[in-house]
């Protein structure tokens, strides 16, 4: 769902509502305030700026979205552990996580991208390329 | 937003329990439970059926296996009875003085899996019982049948986190049952949902079958936060060589923790452990 609010509202607001999304899991799982945030931060306004440029009106956008966020949420957060001091086994995440979170993700990435669509409606401004300055 | 989170890494990671942070996320899981519990209760019919397609799969070895063991298992309660029965004359003669023992001196806490860790490669998960019902941080948690699955890490007013026995940072002090084998329980491969036995001498006798409970040692400057007696797993496979200081076991745990719903936390009656 922060794919699709980030495809669709812009990277700003996109990364605000990552941040407060990762707040609210860190708080209910009793993790270390802040690492799903920072993490999904910086994934939804990376996504949200791949829909204000290169990803607009590109059907696979929110698959591809879908996809490369999941991965870089995965690594990053396995990233973050092994600097936290976390054990965290390499081989669980590259090998038992990973693939079935992408599956899991692209199977529910269409439905909850319509969901969040009409929830949402189209906003024509906020998908309008920002700080991008095509030649020619 | 980017500094702010690290910001708040940085103080979460290293204020202490009791700190002004720590406090405010603990107020926060107290508001969110019930909309936790509300979400597991959405998300617990998609888990069950992909739970009973693998549980299909597994059905017809683990029958077999089942009652192979119920036959021994028989036989040892019968054992285990009459043992019992002379423990506890043989204590009332000799005025012994017991450290808390498994289970007369613990209270069950039963409490749902409320949440799931946000990372899935994390072996951890909240369940819906916190300091109101008693609960403390290292306090043992079992599953539905009395194995042994994890213990708290941290607690909130109506909620805790559980790291699992195969969890990165998870180690018990264990024994084998009626054997001179005793070492540190921790998680084995990654994904296979095995545990090693570490450091068992090379002179202990071990056997594939063996079955390892809590050692529960009271002695020295840190005892064990375990009673002794828990049931952890059965030894799968004993190996050794020459270069190696200990010998290498490998033990299947008891509890199935991937399909966990509800667990048992074990609180201390006698006050502290």
């Amino acid at each position: 769902m922060l794919v699709a609010i980030a495809l669709l509202r812009g990277a700003v607001i996109g990364a605000a509502a990552a941040f407060f999304a990762g707040l609210l899991v860190d708080t209910a799982t009793l993790g270390t305030l802040g690492v799903s945030s920072l993490l999904l931060t910086i994934v939804a306004y990376w996504v949200g700026r791949y829909g204000e440029t290169t990803g607009r009106d590109r059907t696979h956008a929110p698959l591809l979205s879908v996809v490369a966020a999941t991965v870089a949420f995965t690594l990053g957060a396995f990233g973050l552990h092994v600097m936290l001091g976390d054990g965290v086994s390499a081989r669980l995440v590259f090998f038992e996580s990973l693939l079935p979170a992408v599956l899991l993700n692209t199977l529910a990435a269409t439905p909850v991208f319509a969901l969040t669509s009409r929830l949402l409606g189209r906003e024509d401004g906020a998908r309008a390329p920002r700080g991008v300055k095509l030649a020619g | 937003m980017v500094l702010l989170a690290l910001v708040l890494v940085t103080i979460s990671f290293r204020e202490s329990e009791s700190g002004g942070l720590h406090s405010a996320q603990d107020a926060g899981a107290t508001v969110l439970h019930p909309f936790q519990v509300g979400i597991e209760r959405v998300v617990r019919p998609f888990r069950d059926l992909a739970g009973y397609v693998d549980g299909l799969i597994a059905a017809k070895a683990e029958n077999a296996r089942l009652r192979r063991d119920l036959a021994v298992a028989q036989q040892e309660a019968i054992q285990n009875r009459t043992a019992f029965e002379q423990n506890r004359a043989l204590r009332a003669i000799t005025k012994y003085h017991a450290p808390p023992s498994y289970p007369d001196d613990y209270a069950p806490v039963p409490a749902a899996i409320s949440a799931y860790s946000a990372a899935q490669f994390e072996q951890q998960v909240v369940v819906a019982a916190g300091k109101n019902a008693g609960v403390r941080r290292d306090d043992p948690v079992l599953d539905q049948s009395g194995y042994l699955v994890g213990r708290i890490t941290r607690v909130s007013s109506r909620s805790a986190r559980v790291a699992l026995l195969t969890d990165e940072s998870s180690a018990v002090s264990a024994q084998a049952l009626r054997r001179d084998a005793r070492g540190l329980v921790r998680p084995g491969r990654a994904g296979t949902g095995a545990l090693l036995l570490d450091y068992v001498r090379k002179s202990s006798e071990l056997r594939t079958g063996d079955r390892i409970v809590t050692a529960g040692s009271q002695r020295g400057q840190l005892p064990s936060d375990y009673p002794r007696g828990i049931p952890i797993g059965r030894v799968t496979d004993v190996s050794q060589s020459d270069t190696d200081l200990y010998k290498t076991v490998q033990v299947e745990p008891f509890a199935d923790v991937d399909s966990l719903e509800s667990v048992i936390v074990l609180v201390t009656r006698r006050g502290k452990r």
